[in-house]
């Protein structure tokens, strides 16, 4: 009875969330907890799966939903907290609050007809606050509605060709129509802004001037559903090959032209719409994957990359929804210091993960992208193989462009450190800034949960994840009954995390700081003797003892630089060898480098094919 | 492209020897003026005449004094109290106007045209105090500059040299207060505004070339 | 007297009445960049920051003061604070040489052309009538004025651009001017040239026709080969456009619009000249009309010292004391300067003043939004801004 009790909960709080901005806060902090631990009741097993049918109304709860509600919960939780600043009406939080229940419903709905009833409103309702923001300029909602019906056709069309064919609305029935279920996926497709379709996507985060509360809502939930609703379709979809690799290659295409947006927008919100595109993209090649080894036979890969779908998609609802709310408190309109240095520390740190590097979320789902690419072109047959390499290299590219992308988004906004004063209102919260800080840190700690999904196409298997995860702490990716690479997050934290308090305890205690120039009038900011030097090597100096003694006739005492001298000589090795390096293999010129692609592309195609 | 080089070729070297050899050229009421003949004092509108001498950090080359009063054409006429030789084999110049016609500027800015072409005696011009060895202060001091010429002065680093350039940072002449009030002057470089061969004796003097 | 203040109001275009002038000079223009900041930031979350440049710093030759808004590297707004270098200089209550001396100081690089102005106010305001030697020899003065101060935006631009050869060929020539000027006129700045109802030393201006065409071929010669530098020309193109009459001067002749002050002046009257107009309003359009009025300029400086041989200086004048109303305006190489007096007993009594930087301030504020921080340099440079006419005069 879970699966009728909770959607209740969570429209009695969206009503009442009506009532102030501050309550809308609570309920939404509240709602998003209760959601959570429920989902994490879901994931280990202590709830079982569950469903509810009156007639034609069917909802139902399995465990990728249970693992999607976790995603959605956490960033309902994020941009609850970003209500704090938001220019609050009772109307905007009604739909917002409609947005989310739409959301809710369209994963736990139970056939068709149901999903599309949620679908369509939580789009209605998107649309409305898009509308509600900019009055002036309708344009965006505009876009943004009529991408979102061509989505809902889609889907109408699909449920209809179902209905015809086999004569009910379950999703059972779609799956055995080729035609419904292609349908049914692009209509989630479409919704989740992959390439060229990306104009909901960017126009709805980029050009309307909405809050970050629902710029989360509407940025990072619609595309994390819909990538929900296609992964469920598309597991169940087994007979039909052309579909998954469809997939593939429209995700590879939309990985590598979503980056490419990326770095050269100039709008930093128009920037996070295109990886926004760019991730999705990542999600659906990990789903086309995971859909071919299960209809191919490869039963551990496709749990790996069932897996490593659960894992991008929460990386970047976390991820993404950070750098948004970062990106509204480090506004010069919120005037609170705290506030501030948290979300610039998570704005970095979820821009680390956003680029895909160890050991954060993005690091690991990139690497399970990448890595589960690599085992399909090895295990597939021929033509997979060929494809498998293709989509790896574009998806490679993007990924590599992303980590340009996102320097140049925190070089834009997170750098700036303005002085202010602090008022006793903006100490208050000082403690729900720390989760920000903390929400992409613990990615790699929630990944062990998503093991309880991996058993969606063969068996079921809590906590464990059986070969993936054996220990809990290290990622294994199966390669015909072996293993095939390794990573552990885990370790690479805590190493990390002992370099960086090594480097905290032996650092200068007396920091010098001056007033930059700044035109001559008071700015407020300043520079410190950090600025310019090597945090590294001030820090290890002090590791080593002084000399003292007489030099030239004088007494003097200093200390004996070694970590300076070895740098020095190491530093002149390897200035010596990349000097060769560069000259002769990467010369800047473009002509060369494009030529390494091109051979390693068709090196790869070779031996996909050969070997 | 090619053009370009060909026009260097056609212009040769057109460069002062200017600290070695004798200067081409002088704006001459940029000069101070030398007494020629008349029995009385003319009119000075800011009193620099006084018993056939005329005061050359006061003078604004106005010329109200001709025909009594001629140029001298000296470019000498810059006093240093300072002479660093730290500063010999380079100095960066920082600018700061606090309330100039903008003629100063650009006599100061002329220094880099290739007729003066400062670099040649290793005197360049620096965006920010920090890196500055001289502060070129021209115009009168006006209340809002006040704390822009403080702040530049405690930002640049020791030795330092302030040089008030024109008769309106030295003594104020007609329009406003003069910066030697408020800042320690080092190096007066009389004129309104100066000759860029008077400046750049000036700079010259103070880092005791000469 | 009171001829000749009709003769000024129906002037047409260059037309201000005294309540114009009372107005307070735009010094500060900024509240309402705050208040945007408050209006976008609350309503949407995306990066804006304001970006501090000035009052003192590398790369401006006046001290003066922007407040740029800016989200990632397009500017969203500017606004400036021009007082910072405000002399308040008080003209009221002075005899009409010792405001003259403070006039030529108003702006030392336009120095000829406000000196010149307020002469012919003065003489206009007496009903003086000056030979028309005299008055030719303003013109050539002012000429020359405007071709160093257009050689002088010219390098900015050029150095700007990184065209560096360009850049210290255009100084050379100013430089090379400037000593013509000197030798002809005594000073660099022609300080102290001018006097009511003539001039106060003697000039020698042989050769100096032909000095200002040899520089003036150099120039062209020079703004044809920049012409061929695609690297130059993208800089300059559609940054900080500026349509329409809310600019001066060669802004507002690169905007299409036909309009000069000199075509109205009486002082121009009898000699032949092109208005030089571009389209496109924009930095490039700008450049191109300062060029084309260096060529215009030399040719009327042929003319006019046509006319006029080596002057001798007048006798002292007698400033008189009458008592009078009378306004002028004067084309400078910025644009249209115009001026009012009111003089009791020889004395003046109030002045209003009009100078072309301030319209062009505000039309550069406005035009640069929604250009990249790149181009903000070319915007200001392409106007010839002089923050030092932009004070307080009373």
């Amino acid at each position: 009875m879970n699966i009728i009790i909770l959607p209740g909960i969570i429209a009695f709080l969206v009503i009442l969330s009506t009532y102030s901005r501050s309550i809308h806060r609570i309920c939404t902090i509240t709602g998003s907890i209760i959601l959570t631990v429920v989902s994490i009741l879901y994931l280990t097993g202590y709830l079982a799966i569950d469903s509810f049918i009156i007639d034609h109304f069917s909802l139902s709860i399995n465990h990728l939903s249970g693992a999607f509600l976790l995603i959605i919960s956490t960033v309902w939780f994020i941009s609850g907290i970003n209500t704090v600043i938001a220019n609050w009406t009772r109307t905007r939080a009604f739909f917002a609050g409609l947005l989310f229940f739409g959301i809710l419903g369209t994963l736990f709905s139970g056939n068709t007809i149901t999903l599309i009833v949620f679908w369509e409103a939580f789009t209605i309702s998107a649309m409305f606050i898009l509308g509600l923001y900019n009055r002036r300029e309708l344009l965006s909602s505009y876009v943004f509605l009529s991408v979102g019906e061509l989505s809902t056709i889609l889907l109408i069309l699909g449920a209809a060709v179902s209905f015809a064919s086999a004569g009910s609305f379950s999703l059972a029935a779609l799956f055995d129509n080729p035609l419904a279920i292609s349908l049914w996926i692009s209509g989630f497709v479409v919704k989740a802004g992959i390439i060229p379709l990306q104009a909901s996507e960017w126009y709805s985060l980029g050009m309307s001037g909405i809050d970050s509360s629902m710029s989360i809502l509407i940025g990072v939930l619609i595309p994390t559903v819909s990538i929900y609703a296609v992964e469920e379709a598309s597991l169940s979809a087994l007979q039909f090959q052309a579909i998954p690799l469809t997939m593939i290659m429209t995700g590879a295409i939309s990985v590598f032209a979503g980056a490419i947006y990326a770095s050269a927008a100039e709008n930093p919100r128009v920037l996070a719409a295109y990886s926004t595109v760019e991730n999705v993209g990542a999600m659906l090649v990990l789903i086309g994957v995971s859909s071919l080894s299960f209809a191919t036979g490869h039963l551990n890969l496709g749990n790996f990359a069932t897996i490593g779908v659960a894992i991008y998609a929460l990386m970047h609802g976390i991820g993404k929804s950070t750098i948004l709310s970062s990106t509204a408190f480090n506004s010069d309109s919120f005037n609170s210091r705290e506030w501030r240095s948290m979300s610039r520390s998570g704005l970095v740190i979820a821009s680390v993960s956003m680029m895909g590097l160890a050991p954060l979320g993005g690091g690991i789902g990139e690497w399970m992208l990448l890595e589960s690419l690599f085992i399909s072109s090895l295990t597939m047959i021929q033509y997979y193989a060929i494809i498998a390499v293709l989509a790896g290299a574009l998806s490679a590219l993007g990924a590599g462009i992303s980590v340009v992308v996102f320097t140049k988004f925190v070089g834009f906004t997170g750098t700036a450190s303005p002085k202010m004063k602090l008022s006793p209102e903006s100490r208050k919260n000082y403690g729900i800034g720390y989760l920000l800080i903390a929400l992409p840190l613990m990615t790699p700690l929630l990944f062990m949960l998503f093991s309880g999904i991996s058993g969606y196409g063969s068996k079921v298997n809590f906590l464990t994840g059986g070969e993936i995860f054996p220990n809990g702490y290290t990622i294994f990716s199966p390669y015909n009954g072996n293993t095939f690479g390794v990573l552990t997050p885990t370790f690479t934290i805590i190493s990390l995390a002992v370099i960086f308090s090594c480097i905290y305890l032996f650092r200068p205690k007396h920091v010098r700081e001056v007033d930059p120039w700044a035109g001559g009038v008071e700015r407020g900011r300043t520079y410190n003797s950090f600025n310019y030097s090597n945090p590294a090597r001030i820090t290890f100096v002090r590791l080593f003892p002084r000399i003292e003694g007489f030099m030239h006739k004088d007494y003097s005492s200093h200390r004996f630089d070694m970590v300076y001298l070895t740098f020095l000589s190491l530093f002149r090795k390897y200035e010596r060898i990349s000097r060769v390096i560069a000259l002769k293999i990467m010369n800047g010129n473009v002509r060369q480098y494009v030529m390494y692609i091109m051979i390693t592309l068709i090196l790869s195609i070779a031996i996909a094919l050969f070997i | 492209m090619k053009a370009w080089i060909l026009r260097s070729f056609r212009k040769g070297i057109i460069t002062s020897k200017f600290p070695g050899g004798r200067n081409e050229n002088a704006s001459p009421w940029s000069t101070p003026p030398v007494y020629r003949k008349g029995d009385q004092d003319p009119y000075c509108p800011v009193g620099a005449i006084s018993q056939g001498k005329a005061d050359a950090n006061r003078c604004i080359s106005c010329g109200l004094c001709y025909p009594n009063y001629e140029p001298s054409m000296d470019i000498h006429g810059s006093v240093s109290s300072v002479s660093v030789p730290a500063l010999k084999k380079s100095i960066r110049i920082y600018q700061i106007d606090v309330g100039s016609c903008g003629a100063c500027n650009l006599e100061i800015g002329a220094l880099a045209n290739p007729q003066y072409d400062m670099a040649r005696l290793g005197i360049s011009f620096t965006n920010t105090p920090r890196h500055a060895d001289a502060l070129l202060v021209s115009g009168v001091l006006t209340d809002n500059m006040r704390e822009p010429l403080m702040r530049a002065y405690e930002a640049m680093a020791e030795p330092r040299v302030v040089f008030a350039v024109g008769a309106c940072a030295i003594s104020g002449s007609l329009l406003g207060k003069a910066v030697s009030d408020t800042l320690r002057i080092d190096v007066t470089v009389p004129g309104c505004p100066p000759d860029p061969f008077t400046i750049m004796d000036a700079v010259q003097k103070a880092r005791g070339v000469k | 007297m009171k001829q000749s203040h009709m003769a000024f109001m129906e002037s047409g275009n260059f037309l201000y009445t005294l309540d114009r002038f009372k107005e307070v000079p735009v010094l500060y223009k900024g509240e309402n960049i705050k208040e945007a900041l408050q209006e976008k930031i609350v309503s949407t979350d995306s990066s804006l920051s304001i970006f501090p440049y000035g009052p003192s710093s590398g790369g401006m030759v006046e001290s003066v003061y922007f407040d740029i808004l800016t989200q990632g590297e397009r500017i969203q707004k500017v606004s400036f604070d021009a007082g910072f270098k405000n002399r308040s200089i008080k003209l009221s209550g002075l005899s009409m040489g010792d405001a003259l001396l403070r006039i030529e100081r108003m702006n030392g690089v336009h120095s000829a052309a406000y000196s010149s102005m307020f002469c012919h106010i003065w003489e206009k305001g007496i009903a003086m009538d000056i030979p028309d030697q005299i008055k030719y020899l303003r013109v050539a003065m002012m000429e020359a004025e405007r071709i160093s101060s257009h050689l002088f935006v010219a390098s900015r631009l050029t150095g700007g651009a990184s065209q560096n050869i360009a850049h210290m060929n255009i100084l050379l020539l100013r430089e090379e001017l400037l000593r013509a000027i000197a030798s002809a006129f005594g000073h660099r700045y022609f300080f102290g040239v001018n006097r009511l109802g003539g001039i106060s030393r003697p000039v020698n201006i042989n050769g100096f026709q032909k000095k200002i065409r040899q520089i003036s071929d150099e120039y062209r010669e020079i703004f044809h080969t920049l012409m061929d530098s695609r690297v130059f020309i993208d800089r300059l193109d559609r940054s900080a456009i500026i349509k329409g009459e809310n600019s001066s001067g060669p802004a507002m002749r690169a905007s299409g619009i036909k309009k000069d002050g000199r075509n109205l002046h009486r002082y121009y009257e009898g000699l032949e000249f092109k208005t030089i107009t571009s389209d496109g309003g924009d930095a490039l359009a700008r450049f191109m009309v300062r060029s084309g009025e260096i060529h215009e300029s030399a040719s009327i400086i042929e003319q006019a010292l046509l006319h006029s041989g080596d002057l001798k200086p007048d006798p002292e004048v007698n400033e008189g004391s009458d008592s009078f109303m009378a306004g002028g305006f004067m084309e400078t190489p910025s644009g249209d300067a115009s001026m009012i007096i009111k003089v009791r007993d020889g004395k003046l009594e109030s002045t209003g003043f009009m100078s072309p930087s301030i319209l062009n301030m505000e039309a550069f504020a406005g035009s640069v939004s929604g250009n990249t921080f790149a181009d903000f340099l070319f915007g200001y440079e392409s106007l010839g801004i002089w923050v030092c006419e932009m004070g307080d005069f009373q």
